[in-house]
């Protein structure tokens, strides 16, 4: 599963997001609590949630309204959610502990959102065909 | 002031009076901090006199009494416990200077079952907050149906 991880850094630099020592410190290097401020860690997981959703869906479609909600929690688990509006769909929803977070926990990570929006697809497509 | 004076103060909007009793019943805030959030209009994105370290948390977490509130109201206390047949999870996104939003979401069945405040809480007004509740039970109303088809379809 590395490629993934590496797959997910190219994505990274090719968009800009970061330069090539921040992607380095990002994934791999492991996390402590106070890893990123509260609004970079929720940019940081938006761009896994993004990477994720292009990798199953390709680009974004017209025909859907999909909103990546990220969450960085205190006392509570931090999470990232993906919804589609049109039908009403949570495509993917995973709560995580970024103070674990390493290059294996976020390959992890991305595997589990890919997993669960693969998922999502097929019935994605099914509540357009039946609930219109 | 005590919770019976502020309560006074919100006679003509019943589901806000219900609510504030819920906030102070659960121990969320304090007779002074439902006043201020209830029955004023806010000086800003949220009560100047009640912010915290982090303003994000203080609209965060009352957008949650919100939807936890309005989640009770349609789906009974029970909602959250084992007892449940949904598995329901709030989240919230709150913003300083952009719309804020709460999602509730039943992840069994993969439903959106509300999306709650969609704008900017600056200076959020009492009508304001009651329409949003309203617009919250009203849509998880809704769900209720929605949910029960799709345990049937879905499976």
């Amino acid at each position: 599963m590395a490629w993934l991880l590496s797959e997910f850094e190219d994505w990274l630099k090719e968009n800009e997001y970061y330069d090539a020592d921040e992607v380095k410190r990002l994934l791999y290097w492991q996390w402590s609590e106070d890893h990123l401020s509260t609004n970079d860690l929720e940019n940081f997981l938006v761009y896994m949630a993004c990477f994720a959703a292009e990798k199953v869906f390709g680009g974004p479609d017209a025909r859907l309204s999909v909103r990546f909600i990220p969450f960085a929690g205190e006392a509570s688990p931090s999470s990232i959610t993906i919804i589609e509006l049109k039908t009403r769909t949570v495509l993917a929803y995973l709560e995580l502990w970024p103070a674990n977070f390493n290059a294996f926990e976020i390959e992890r990570v991305l595997g589990r959102m890919i997993r669960q929006l693969e998922d999502s697809k097929k019935l994605l497509a099914v509540r357009v065909m039946v609930e219109g | 002031m005590g919770l019976e004076e502020v309560l006074e103060k919100l006679a003509d909007k019943p589901l806000l009076k219900e609510f504030a009793e819920w906030l102070y019943e659960h121990k969320c805030y304090g007779e002074d901090a439902i006043e201020e959030l209830l029955c004023k209009e806010w000086d800003g994105a949220y009560p100047s006199a009640l912010i915290s370290d982090d303003l994000l948390v203080d609209i965060g977490s009352f957008l949650c009494f919100m939807a936890m509130f309005a989640l009770e109201r349609v789906y009974g206390e029970d909602w959250w416990t084992a007892k449940s047949r949904l598995h329901i999870r709030i989240v919230p996104e709150p913003s300083y200077d952009d719309r804020s939003y709460v999602y509730v979401l039943e992840l069994k069945t993969r439903t959106v079952m509300a999306v709650g405040c969609e704008r900017k809480t600056w200076h959020y007004d009492p009508e304001t907050i009651e329409g949003d509740l309203k617009d919250l039970i009203e849509q998880l109303e809704k769900s209720e149906g929605l949910i029960a088809v799709r345990m049937v379809t879905d499976s």
